[in-house]
């Protein structure tokens, strides 16, 4: 019998037409389950539907059995054996101490004082959060708030764990990290795992099965390879495949579809590589004229703490989008405040289109000159739906290079991923900036919306507006970029076109570039990809 | 009788023998200060009983939370407005909470506000009646939400008031505890110097009721309609 | 011995309020002036409490009281002067000066008691008798970072938007208001997932338990012990009337019946166990840290 048995499931919220659309899905003890789809086909809704506490008000039709027992009828301590994931990491921490974090579900289940001290020995010591074990909650790192929320599940012995998007707010350090904190519970303790994710590049290696969802409606489900060669004609769920299987699919595609770097090197080993390689698109020596520059700038937030930044020197030219890219805690937010001048350093010179930023007004500054927009747009809304929020920035709908009217009347909260970011975009370009700061303008989107962003960006881009975004991103900055900057350690190590950067990178680039790099130089993309093949190979 | 049983009764009588026995009893071991001691005593057991209330009454997780997040917006206020003598909007943001999430949250917010704020601020004898003091003012805030609600005028002026009456609770706290007995002329000499703290007390309230009023009855109202808090 | 930090903060907080509520119910000059004086030796002696900015707040406090009691109150048998036909009594100006000292000496008191009681400490505290108050305070304590931190960055974003001016005392009320707007969203909104991960992880559902991270070991039972008995004989000792003291119609001695000598006697012990128990565990460690001295760590040597 499987562990949870989906039996014609159709879900619709409240005056609205159905979410979820007849779903059929069995999940079988120790199976580790990826879900996988555009923002908005009904991944969170389904989840949900999953974990009685958390299901949504509306309508349901069909049945949930969760070994066997409909899964409404669950008593508190059945429910338990199925833990819930969220996807941000700073809403879903309860208490302001770590350990209370990991003692907090336990306490509700009302354990004795023996187990529960055991129970969070164990975790602790499973995940390797004990160091951080009485430390406050605010002072960790969002990837072991992650950790931490995994363990105060884990110490309830649950049979399965649902995760929706736990990966989308970390660095991709931390989010191995984490993947791999869930294998580690699916093979050494059978935990089940059913999660879901944007990108499968490093999730479908843990995988046993994939499900790709669209619409409400189960697209594809089974055992990984089998699926993932089903999706390969679907252009829609292609974007979520990983590289190595997106470059199979340009390739025509014979035998087993690899699934992973290393399954792609040897696929290309085997298959004569239909690659060409182009001479390198020649070298502009156009003088350009530089909008922002750092020169030797330090900076620390204390007088007795280290340098955050050490002596950084960049050069953003005019109407270019440069991405700068580096692990977490290098400084690269820190360098975009301090372009933003809303940090000055204690040494160095910043200059905005050759002026020293000191020198200009504030009302000079971001009333034209400069706009930046922080991490979690969020705070950026205040109103009770975007057309009032887009009328406070005094923002016409039809002035802005995309089209939201769509969504005018939905509350900014409301708003998918990807339609939050371009409204934040398109309020700091209200004051029509010669300069958008952005930091990490792809966190937590699905493909498209990625695609999106970037054409956005390239479309402002062409109005003649310099564009710096910092970006964990490395298939969004390979897409997007005139030039990448890697940020190591408070400073610049090197900049160069996305080309040059990624195919030279060995490690910090992306996928396609890690699997073509011994065949041929400077594919980084999709599109490199396709403009490189031979067009009689295609059609092979 | 059963253990439970005689805990329930035990329970019960509490709040009609017991308190009063202590409160009483208390005045003659500390007969110096019997008058200081009896308003502490009481504006302790008031807190405890009312605490106690909010312990059994059932709250739901999202109210709770929502409690926890005026808390902790109002420790804020009050530390950054700390500088400023007289100003902080603990007041306003207890009535708020009081009239949108009911009496119980009005008194724990306003309680617990004054508890919260005095870790960053320090503690001192004072906690237990800034403690008195605020949560009272969120249970009448939420006795009187029907006439409260939707009216920023009527919350302006309840806050105004509110600023009065907990300076005055303050003034009177002071007073008896240095003199032991209520000195009239001392007390009258406590409100005239404080008068102006109270004035900018009372105004900034209502100034602070007047400006939150408006985003937090349309955000929590989207709240209660989306999600059935 | 192990020192006042690492106490389960019941014991501690018995101890504590003990000594401040004793002191602040009694008119006693002598247990005002042995409260003040354990408070000062625990203050000096505690390495927790840096800051001399104190001592100037006594001094202020103690002037203060002094001179302006004598105002207030002319009670007294004894005018030192008359001015506007009202007497400056001696009594007046002694009782004001013990009141600032019973203030004062308070002040030092909770200067160390708040120092110790860290917030977890308060949450445990508050929990034993009040659990669902105490999770509301913690889940506040957790909130107050979060807001904290997503207000300065809600100030920064609004800066580089133009709307955050500070020049005139309108655009700040403004400024200030619209960063309060967008925090009243972000906070209002956010809460229901942490309401979510609350029930996703059984809250709500029934009897809770608690993880207690303090333990109540032989230390805590002696000193609350220790407490108890001396709060006791303070208790006896003040019912039948031995400690009453009245500064006025006119000052005379305290009593010092053997009644009233032991509840002294108990109340000074009383006021110095925290000194100490932190001097105890001063010299616990001095010991130690000479036994664990390199000469005494051979293993490392011989190889």
């Amino acid at each position: 019998m499987a562990l949870i048995e989906i039996k014609n499931l159709s879900f619709s919220y409240p005056g609205c037409s159905e979410t979820i659309k007849n779903i059929n899905l069995s999940v079988e003890q120790g199976d580790f389950v990826a879900l996988f789809g555009p923002t908005g086909s009904g991944k969170t809704t389904l989840l949900r539907l999953l974990k009685p506490e958390l299901s949504p008000l509306g309508e349901t039709e069909g049945s949930i059995l969760f070994g066997g027992k409909e899964i409404k009828e669950l008593s508190q301590a059945e429910s338990s054996a199925i833990g819930f994931v969220q996807q941000s990491t700073e809403h879903q921490t309860v208490t302001d101490k770590v350990w209370h974090e990991i003692a907090f579900g336990m306490e509700n289940l009302n354990y004795s004082q023996g187990l529960m001290s055991r129970r969070m020995a164990e975790v602790s010591a499973y995940f390797g959060i004990d160091g951080i074990f009485e430390s406050k909650t605010s002072e960790i790192s969002g990837g072991q708030k992650q950790l931490v929320a995994l363990a105060s599940i884990a110490a309830l012995d649950p049979e399965v764990i649902i995760l929706d998007e736990p990966t989308s707010q970390l660095d991709p350090i931390s989010a191995n990290e984490f993947l791999n904190a869930l294998k580690k519970l699916n093979s050494e303790s059978g935990v089940t795992i059913i999660i879901s994710e944007h990108r499968l590049e490093n999730v479908i290696p843990l995988c046993s099965k994939i499900c790709a969802i669209d619409g409400g409606e189960i697209k594809a489900y089974g055992p990984v390879r089998e699926t993932a060669e089903k999706l390969l004609k679907d252009s829609k769920m292609l974007p979520y495949l990983p590289g190595s299987a997106r470059l199979y699919s340009l390739l025509g595609g014979e035998g087993p579809c690899p699934l992973s770097v290393t399954e792609g090197r040897t696929y290309l080993k085997k298959n004569t590589l239909p690659l060409f390689t182009e001479e390198k698109a020649s070298d502009d020596k156009a003088e350009k004229e530089p909008a922002v520059e750092f020169k030797k700038v330090y900076f620390r937030y204390d007088k007795d703490s280290d340098d955050v930044l050490r002596g950084t020197d960049i050069t953003a030219y005019k109407n270019e989008i440069l991405c700068i890219l580096g692990a977490n805690g290098s400084g690269k937010t820190t360098m975009l405040c301090c372009a933003a001048g809303l940090l000055t350093p204690y040494s160095g010179k910043i200059r905005l289109f050759g002026k020293d930023i000191k020198k200009y007004k504030n009302s000079e500054l971001y009333g034209g000159v400069i706009s930046y927009l922080p991490q979690n747009p969020e705070i950026l809304f205040m109103k009770n739906t975007l057309r009032e929020e887009m009328e406070e920035s005094g923002i016409d709908f039809k002035d802005i290079p995309f089209d939201l009217s769509y969504a005018a009347d939905i509350h900014p909260y409301d708003l998918s991923g990807g339609e939050r970011q371009m409204a934040a975009i398109a309020k700091v370009m209200a004051s029509k900036p010669e300069i958008l700061l952005l930091d990490e303008p792809t966190k937590g989107l699905d493909p498209k919306a990625k695609r999106d962003i970037c054409e956005v960006l390239k479309k402002l881009k062409e109005d003649g507006i310099t564009i710096i975004a910092v970006t964990h991103d490395v298939e969004f900055a390979a897409l997007c970029a005139d030039r990448a900057a890697m940020f190591f350690r408070g400073a610049v190590t090197c900049t160069d076109k996305p080309r040059e950067f990624f195919s030279e990178n060995i490690y910090y680039t992306t996928s396609i570039s890690k699997i073509t790099r011994d065949y041929a130089e400077g594919i980084i993309t999709d599109n490199d990809l396709a403009k490189y093949i031979k067009p009689e190979d295609r059609s092979r | 009788m059963t253990l439970s049983g005689i805990k329930s009764v035990f329970s019960k009588a509490i709040p009609f023998l017991i308190i009063p026995l202590i409160v009483i009893s208390g005045a003659f071991v500390f007969r110096d200060r019997s008058y200081s001691y009896i308003i502490m005593a009481t504006a302790l057991f008031t807190l405890i009983l009312f605490a106690c209330g909010f312990e059994q009454k059932k709250t739901g997780t999202r109210r709770l939370v929502l409690c926890a997040a005026f808390i902790a917006i109002a420790s804020i206020g009050r530390v950054i407005c700390s500088p400023l003598p007289g100003v902080n909007p603990v007041t306003a943001i207890t009535v708020l909470a009081a009239v949108y999430l009911g009496s119980e949250a009005g008194f724990a917010v306003g309680a617990f506000s004054a508890l919260t704020s005095n870790l960053f601020a320090g503690m001192g004898v004072w906690t237990p009646f800034q403690m008195f003091a605020w949560g009272l003012i969120g249970t009448f805030a939420g006795l009187l939400s029907k006439q409260l609600m939707g009216s920023r005028v009527k919350m302006c002026v309840y806050s105004f008031f509110a600023g009065i009456v907990y300076s005055a609770i303050m003034d009177i706290w002071t007073v008896i505890w240095a003199y032991n007995s209520f000195n009239l002329k001392a007390y009258l000499a406590a409100i005239t110097t404080a008068l102006p703290y109270t004035a900018i007390y009372a105004v900034s309230n209502a100034v602070f009721a007047f400006l939150l009023a408006k985003p937090f009855s349309e955000k929590l109202g989207r709240i209660k309609i989306k999600y059935g808090v | 011995m192990k020192s006042l930090k690492s106490y389960n903060p019941l014991s501690v907080s018995v101890c504590f309020l003990s000594v401040i509520l004793i002191s602040m119910f009694s008119l006693n000059p002598i247990i005002i002036m042995l409260s003040f004086t354990g408070g000062l030796i625990l203050y000096c002696s505690t390495p927790y409490c840096k800051s001399k900015k104190i001592h100037i707040s006594v001094f202020i406090i103690i002037a203060g009281c002094t001179i302006l009691n004598p105002i207030f109150s002319h009670n007294g048998k004894t005018p030192l002067l008359f001015i506007n036909n009202n007497a400056v009594t001696a009594e007046a100006l002694v009782y004001g000066l013990f009141m600032g000292i019973m203030v004062a000496g308070a002040l030092y008191w909770f200067a160390v008691y708040s120092e110790i009681m860290t917030a977890d400490k308060v949450v445990y505290s508050v929990g034993r008798f009040f659990p669902k108050s105490a999770l509301m305070l913690t889940l506040a304590l957790r909130f107050i970072p979060v807001y904290i931190k997503k207000s300065k960055e809600a100030i920064a974003v609004q800066k580089t938007l133009g709307t955050f001016k500070t020049d005139s005392i309108v655009y700040k009320v403004k400024s200030v208001m619209r960063v309060f707007s967008v925090m009243i969203s972000y906070m209002i909104e956010n809460t229901i997932i942490t309401s979510d991960s609350m029930a996703a992880r059984g809250y709500g559902g029934g009897k809770r338990s608690r993880y207690r991270i303090f333990s109540f070991d032989t230390a805590d039972c002696a000193l609350t012990a220790v407490t108890a008995v001396i709060g006791g004989i303070y208790i006896a000792v003040s019912a039948f009337g031995f400690l009453d003291y009245s500064f006025y119609p006119s000052m005379k001695l305290p009593g010092f019946e053997t009644a009233a000598v032991a509840a002294y006697s108990g109340y000074f012990i009383l006021c110095l166990i925290p000194t100490i128990i932190e001097a105890g565990d001063k010299l616990k460690w001095r010991l130690l840290k000479s036994k664990i001295s390199p000469s005494h760590t051979p293993v490392a040597q011989k190889q």
